[in-house]
């Protein structure tokens, strides 16, 4: 392994890579360049500073405990980093949305009386996938994309989407998961997605290995 | 087809649940409800999943390919530096792999950049001081800062709980009324209000109850009114049944008193005739001998016998007499035996006189006689489809005083003399002119 000069010019990938090796420099420098971004996509989702703020640091937190996880063939860093950002945030939100209700039983790890309402484990996305999620986007309908978009880009809620649009809440509800359902059929197209993965990740990951 | 229809639309809608439980968009009754389905529904718990991995993973990727690049942009590290702070402190708590492996890892970065001794060495020198004098302040701010930090963060839970239970609040409140502002004086407008329509429908209430009374009253009359109509029926009904009665006995007695009338006007009839038979009989022996003995209209198989057999039989045409007792054209024949027989045919008497009421009477008598004529007898129908008409007379002492006969029309029963029209005449004189 080569040594490496704490500069800011490291790209987010070989932050990355030296954190795996343990350096804390290395951690400090992509502390201070992603938690702004990381907390500013939180807040939107949270609408709590605290909250977002605490959110950056899990993340942190995560990245460090499971630093070796990251796989520059899949993706960006700076993808990683914020989809795991936008994840917890999700999930933060979920858990506070039903904490209203259950106080005393919700755990946010998941509800261990509630094995069929656990979040999904957090799976690194590719460039490709996204790729294929923003052409899901684009092929539903203008309200469906709309509803999504706005619950899951601009972090409102579905009352707040209801409000906004001038629709029943009812309507909305639909809507979101006709929209939802409807990137479910594109999202199944596993071939396409093993395709498109197939033809890039080699790639990806040998200018990985260059830049380190 | 409709269990399957129905089954879909079952799922459907545990898959729009499962859709907005993704994202934490269920209320309390639609999570109960889902998660008793999904504890049964293998189809719908993977729907869940797909909904959740899409919300939680593929939309994720999209948002952070969203996320604008001037947040990455290094600008005030304040905040970020005091957070990383923070952070250190926290993880020192959580774990203590990092800084021995980042020694190991400083170390290795070292080693790994002999070109630059010198500023290295400054640097862990200072690495040095710095974590003397950071681990002397760490030590005594640790413990405060942790309960610090999670002093904040429990309040901050609690404040952003609290914000949330009152926009969610002030959501049902909106949903219940969302023009009002003071809800303790929405409330109050709300009982006025209740207590003014409670009012309204009391003072509605005694109106109907009062109105219900006058319609059970007319209800009430109404009813005797349809009893005493229909007792009212009844009799008349009675009434009708007994008239009908009555109709038919009257009826009754009415074909009976027409059948009395009948067979009385039959005797009258008959009385009539025979006091015309009396009468005839007291002026004249030889009319009432010959009223006694009407012969037959056609003569009899002997009468036939002896009168085409006689040797001194008179064939006498009869002719129609006009108004000035002159003959015209023949209108009957008279076959006559002297003093023993005489048949008369005549025709058409009927057309000559069109009434019905009367009948054809014949008379015989001795034109050197002035006296009255001998009543020979009424004629009678004896071929319909010729209109023929016959009489016949044997009776020998009639025939011997009279030469010449003729007919008048006479009214029913006859006459004892002759007195109406006379229309047939028949002039027996001369020597028998057959054979």
């Amino acid at each position: 392994m080569a040594g490496h000069q704490h500069v800011g010019l490291l790209t987010d990938e070989a932050l990355l890579h030296n954190i795996a090796h343990g350096c804390q420099d290395c951690f400090d420098l992509l502390f201070l360049r992603f938690f702004r971004p990381l907390s500013n996509l939180a807040f939107k989702i949270l609408r709590d500073r605290s909250e977002a703020e605490d959110i950056a640091q899990d993340v942190f937190l995560a990245i460090h405990q499971q630093r070796e996880r990251f796989d520059p063939s899949v993706g960006s860093a700076r993808t990683w980093i914020l989809q795991f950002g936008y994840y917890k945030s999700l999930k933060r939100r979920t858990y506070l949305w039903r904490r209203q209700f259950y106080a005393p039983h919700v755990d946010e790890g998941g509800d261990g009386r509630d094995p069929a309402l656990i979040q999904p484990e957090f799976i690194q996305r590719s460039v490709e996938e996204k790729e294929i999620v923003e052409q899901g986007l684009a092929g539903l309908t203008p309200a469906q994309r709309r509803v999504v978009e706005l619950l899951h880009f601009e972090g409102h809620t579905l009352r707040e989407i209801s409000q906004m649009e001038g629709k029943e809440l009812g309507a909305i509800r639909n809507s979101y998961y006709r929209g939802l359902k409807e990137l479910k059929t594109i999202f199944r197209d596993g071939v396409r997605r093993i395709q498109v993965r197939g033809t890039v990740s080699a790639k990806r990951r040998d200018d990985y290995e260059i830049k380190l | 087809m409709k269990s399957s229809f129905s089954s879909d639309s079952h799922h459907e809608r545990f898959e729009e649940l499962a859709a907005l439980a993704a994202v934490g968009e269920l209320n309390p009754l639609e999570l109960e409800r889902l998660r008793n389905h999904l504890a049964e529904c293998r189809s719908c718990r993977e729907t869940y999943t797909e909904f959740a991995d899409i919300a939680s993973n593929d939309l994720g990727v999209s948002v952070a390919g969203r996320e604008s690049i001037e947040d990455l942009a290094l600008g005030d590290e304040t905040n970020a530096r005091e957070h990383l702070v923070q952070f250190r402190s926290r993880l020192k708590t959580e774990t203590s792999r990092l800084y021995p492996v980042s020694k190991q890892m400083g170390g290795d970065v070292r080693a790994d950049n002999g070109s630059d001794n010198g500023h290295i060495r400054s640097q862990a020198h200072r690495r040095v001081v710095y974590g003397i004098a950071a681990a002397i302040l760490l030590t005594g701010s640790i413990a405060s800062g942790i309960a610090v930090w999670r002093a904040e963060k429990d309040v901050s839970a609690e404040r952003l709980r609290s914000r949330e239970l009152q926009s969610v609040v002030d959501s049902l409140k909106r949903d219940k009324s969302p023009e009002r502002t003071a809800p303790d004086n929405a409330v109050v407008r709300s009982l006025e209000e209740s207590q003014r329509a409670r009012d309204i429908l009391q003072k509605s209430l005694k109106v109907s109850e009062t109105k219900n009374d006058e319609l059970l009253a007319r209800e009430k009359a109404s009813q005797e009114k349809l009893a005493g109509a229909i007792a009212t029926v009844e009799q008349l009904k009675q009434q009708v049944a007994a008239n009908s009665g009555d109709r038919e006995r009257l009826s009754k007695l009415q074909l009976e008193s027409d059948a009395k009338l009948r067979e009385a006007l039959a005797e009258l009839y008959q009385a009539r005739q025979a006091s015309v038979q009396v009468s005839m009989k007291g002026e004249s022996r030889e009319d009432a001998s010959l009223e006694a003995n009407v012969p037959p209209a056609s003569p009899s198989e002997v009468e036939a016998r002896n009168l085409f057999g006689a040797r001194d039989l008179h064939i006498v045409d009869v002719y129609d007499v006009t108004g000035d007792g002159k003959t015209k054209r023949t209108y009957g024949r008279v076959y006559y035996v002297e003093k023993k027989l005489l048949v008369f045919y005549a025709f058409d008497l009927q057309d000559r006189q069109n009434h019905k009421q009367v009948v054809f009477q014949a008379w015989g008598y001795r034109e050197a006689n002035v006296g009255k004529p001998l009543n020979l007898g009424l004629f009678t129908i004896d071929d319909s489809p010729t209109s023929r008409w016959a009489l016949t007379v044997n009776r020998a002492d009639v025939l011997s005083h009279i030469d010449a006969v003729f007919v008048t029309i006479e009214p029913v029963g006859g006459s004892a003399a002759p007195r109406g029209k006379k229309v047939l005449y028949a002039n027996l004189v001369g020597p028998p002119n057959h054979p």
